[in-house]
C-alpha cells in the first residue's frame, strides 16, 4: 500500500555500493591529485557529493549494522551478531514487492553466528578476502612463492634473526594462504572487486525478475588489505604510485603501532599500494555502473556509493602513528567517508555540506522505495508476522538533501568506537572523548575483546560483550559539574583538519561545553 | 503528563499507586530530560500508566527512603511498593521489559 502513497518519487529500485577501506581523500572528487579514479569522480561529479560524510560506530561491523538498521550503533553495542532486537531494511522489506539481493566477499559480514545477511532474498558469497583466507589454506603453493619474500624483513624479524613475536607467524600464515589464491591470478580481472562487480552485473541480469522492484547491495572488500593489486603478485610490474620501491612485495603489513616496526618508507609504499588497489577497484566499479546504466536502470534506480571508513596508514595525517585498525582513535583520516549518489529525478549535480552520517543510508533507501513514512513502517509483516519493532530509525532520508528541499539533517556529526572512544564532529571543532585509557590497553587485547577475537572466527559476540559501558557514566549525583578529563581531545576542525594539534588546554570552557552536548547527543540516542 | 511529588508526599503517593513508575532526576541533568523524553514513549506504549518526577536535590528525603543516590533513577511501582529500581539510561523497548519483570 504505502509504496503508492510516494506520488514524486519516480524511483523504483535502488543499488547500494559498500567500497570497504576506501579513504575519502583518496577520490579525486574530495581533492586527491595523485590517484587515478576517473569512474568514481564522473560519479561523483554528475550526481550528489556529500562532503561531510561520517561513520559512527566503527569499523567493519557496527558500521554495516547501523547500515542495516538506519540506527546508531556508539551508545548499544560494537563487534557483534545482530540480534533479534535490530530491524534491518531486509526485516522491513519482508513481504513487500521487492526483490532483495546481496552480492559480497566481506568475510566479517559472513562469521559464524553474526547473521549479517539475514533476510536477503538472493544471497552470493565470493569467498577468500581477508578473515576468510583460511578456506584454501589445504592447497598447495608454487614452491617459487615464499611469505617471508612478500612481507619486509624487519616487520616480521628482531635484531638476532627470530620472529618479534605472535603476529609475526599470525602474518606469515595468513600470507601464505593468500598466496594459495593468488598464485592463480594472471590480471586484475582476477582481483576480488573484479569478481564482485561480476557477479552483481549477473545478478542484475540474469537472476532477478525485470518485471518486480529490487534491493541491490554490493559489498566489496576491496580495497580493504591484503594489499595486492597486479604489482605485488606480478614480478613483472611496478607499482605506478611508487616505481622506485626496490624492496619487498608488502602483501600485508602487522597491526601494530608504526615505530620501531614499519619505517616511513614503507608506510608510503603501503600507502601507494592502497592507490594501485583503489584504481582497480574504480575500473570494475566503473564498469558495472556502466552495466547499470547500458540495462536502462539509471532512469529508476537509486544509486549509493560509500565507503564504511578509511584506514591508519602511518604517522600524522596518515594514521597517527599506527598501521590498520589496530587502535580505537576516531581520527578523520578513519572516520570520515566517501558518499556519492546518483538520484533519479534530482536536478542538476550538488556538493552538499551539510553533515550525514552512515545511519542516513537505510532511511534514505526506504524512502526511496516508498516505506519509510510511520504507516508503511507499522504495517510491515503478513499475516500476522510483526517486522518492525518500537525502536525508532535514528537516521535521516537524504532524498531532501539530495532534492534540494533541505540544507541539512544535522548539525553535527559522531564517530568513536563502542566502549572506547567518542568523537563529536561539528563545523569548528572535534572533540575526542576517550572512555578506555588507551596508555593502558594493549592492541592484543582490543584485537581479543573488541574484535570478538575475529582472527579465530569470531566468538558469537561474547568476547566484545566485554566490552561495556558502564551506567555510571550516564549518571550523576545532586550537586555534582561537569569535570573536563585530562586526556580528552579538542581539534579546531578548519585549520587542524587531521586533528594534529590538541588544543584543549587552551580551551578548557569550550571543551565542557562540547563534551556536555556529546554525552547528551549520545544519552538521547540511548533512550531512543 | 507527570505528577511531581516531593518530601512531604513522596510516601503517600508511593502507597497509592496500583501500577506506576516514579523517576528521581536532577534540573541540569541532561541524563534525566533523555530518560523524561523516553518515559514519554514508555506512556504511549502502556495507556494509563501513572509516571511521577522527584527533584533529586529538592527532595533528598524521598532519596533516602527509596534509597536511591545517583539520577536518573527509575523506580517500578505495583501495589504501593516499589519493586524494582534501575539508575542510567534505557530505551523505550528497555523500558518496558524492565516494567513488566517488576
Amino acid at each position: 500500500m504505502a509504496r503508492e502513497t510516494g506520488a514524486k518519487n519516480s524511483i523504483s529500485n535502488a543499488i547500494f555500493i559498500m567500497l570497504d577501506t576506501l579513504p575519502f581523500n583518496y577520490l579525486g572528487c574530495y581533492g586527491n591529485s595523485w590517484i587515478h579514479t576517473p569512474n568514481l569522480d564522473r560519479f561523483g561529479r554528475q550526481g550528489i557529493l556529500f562532503e561531510n560524510a561520517y561513520s559512527e560506530g566503527l569499523p567493519t561491523i557496527p558500521v554495516r549494522r547501523a547500515l542495516l538498521t538506519g540506527r546508531y550503533t556508539l551508545p548499544f553495542g560494537g563487534w557483534k551478531p545482530l540480534s533479534t532486537e535490530d530491524t534491518t531494511i531486509t526485516d522491513i522489506l519482508w513481504g513487500r514487492n521487492v526483490q532483495t539481493a546481496l552480492v559480497y566477499d566481506s568475510p566479517p559480514l559472513r562469521l559464524p553466528k553474526y547473521g549479517y545477511s539475514r533476510g536477503f532474498d538472493y544471497v552470493r558469497f565470493c569467498s577468500g578476502h581477508e578473515l576468510d583466507h583460511e578456506t584454501f589454506h589445504a592447497q598447495p603453493l608454487d614452491p617459487s612463492m615464499k611469505p617471508e619474500n612478500y612481507i619486509s624483513p624487519t616487520m616480521l624479524y628482531d635484531e638476532n634473526g627470530n620472529l618479534r613475536d605472535q603476529m609475526s607467524s599470525a602474518l606469515l600464515r595468513e600470507i601464505e594462504c593468500y598466496l594459495k589464491i593468488r598464485q592463480y591470478w594472471r590480471t586484475d580481472a582476477d582481483n576480488y572487486v573484479a569478481v564482485v562487480a561480476r557477479e552483481a552485473e549477473n545478478w542484475l541480469k540474469q537472476v532477478r525478475d525485470p518485471k518486480r522492484p529490487f534491493f541491490l547491495w554490493v559489498d566489496s572488500f576491496d580495497p580493504h588489505e591484503p594489499w595486492d593489486p597486479p604489482s605485488v603478485w606480478n614480478p613483472d610490474l611496478k607499482c605506478p604510485y611508487d616505481p622506485d620501491y626496490d624492496g619487498n612485495p608488502l602483501l600485508l603489513a602487522p597491526w601494530s603501532d608504526v615505530e620501531g616496526r614499519i619505517t616511513d618508507r614503507e608506510c608510503q609504499h603501503i600507502r601507494a599500494l592502497t592507490a594501485e588497489k583503489i584504481t582497480i577497484v574504480d575500473k570494475w566499479v566503473g564498469r558495472l555502473l556502466d552495466q547499470i546504466d547500458s540495462m536502462g536502470l539509471m532512469e529508476d534506480t537509486l544509486i549509493i556509493v560509500c565507503s564504511d571508513h578509511g584506514q591508519p596508514m602511518g604517522n600524522g595525517e596518515h594514521g597517527h602513528g599506527i598501521m590498520r585498525k589496530s587502535r580505537p582513535w576516531p581520527y578523520e583520516e578513519l572516520v570520515h567517508i566517501p558518499l556519492m549518489m546518483h538520484v533519479p529525478g534530482a536536478k542538476g549535480t550538488r556538493r552538499i555540506k551539510s553533515f550525514v552520517q552512515n545511519t542516513d543510508i537505510m532511511p534514505t533507501i526506504l524512502d526511496a522505495l516508498g516505506y519509510l513514512d510511520q504507516d508503511a513502517l507499522q504495517e510491515a509483516g503478513h499475516e500476522g508476522i510483526r517486522t518492525f519493532g518500537t525502536q525508532d530509525i535514528q537516521g535521516s532520508s537524504l532524498l531532501p538533501l539530495a532534492r534540494g528541499e533541505k540544507d541539512k539533517v544535522r548539525d553535527y556529526a559522531l564517530a568513536g568506537y563502542y566502549g572506547m572512544s567518542w568523537s563529536l564532529i561539528t563545523d569548528d571543532y572535534t572533540y575526542i572523548h576517550w572512555l578506555r585509557d588507551q596508555e593502558t590497553l594493549t592492541i592484543s587485547e582490543m584485537h581479543k575483546v573488541f574484535y570478538d577475537d575475529a582472527l579465530g572466527g569470531g566468538h558469537g559476540g561474547k568476547q566484545s560483550a566485554k566490552v561495556e559501558v558502564k551506567e555510571e557514566m550516564w549518571t550523576c549525583t545532586p550537586g555534582a559539574e561537569v569535570i573536563l578529563p585530562a586526556k580528552d581531545e579538542l581539534y579546531a576542525r578548519k585549520a587542524d583538519p587531521f586533528q594534529l594539534n590538541n588544543i584543549l588546554d587552551q580551551n578548557p570552557e569550550t571543551g565542557k561545553d562540547l563534551l556536555q552536548q556529546l554525552k547528551t547527543i549520545i544519552g538521547e540516542l540511548r533512550t531512543s | 503528563m507527570f505528577t511531581t511529588v516531593q518530601d512531604a508526599d513522596f510516601a503517600s503517593t508511593v502507597d497509592s499507586v496500583e501500577r506506576g513508575v516514579v523517576i528521581f532526576i536532577k534540573k541540569l541533568c541532561p541524563h534525566c530530560k533523555n530518560m523524561l523524553k523516553m518515559l514519554e514513549k514508555f506512556q504511549r506504549f502502556v495507556p494509563g500508566i501513572h509516571i511521577y518526577t522527584v527533584d533529586s536535590e529538592e527532595c533528598p528525603e524521598s532519596m533516602t527512603l527509596a534509597s536511591v543516590e545517583r539520577v536518573p533513577t527509575v523506580c517500578v511501582i505495583k501495589g504501593g511498593k516499589i519493586l524494582a529500581k534501575r539508575t542510567g539510561l534505557m530505551n523505550p523497548r528497555e523500558m518496558e521489559a524492565f516494567y513488566e519483570s517488576a
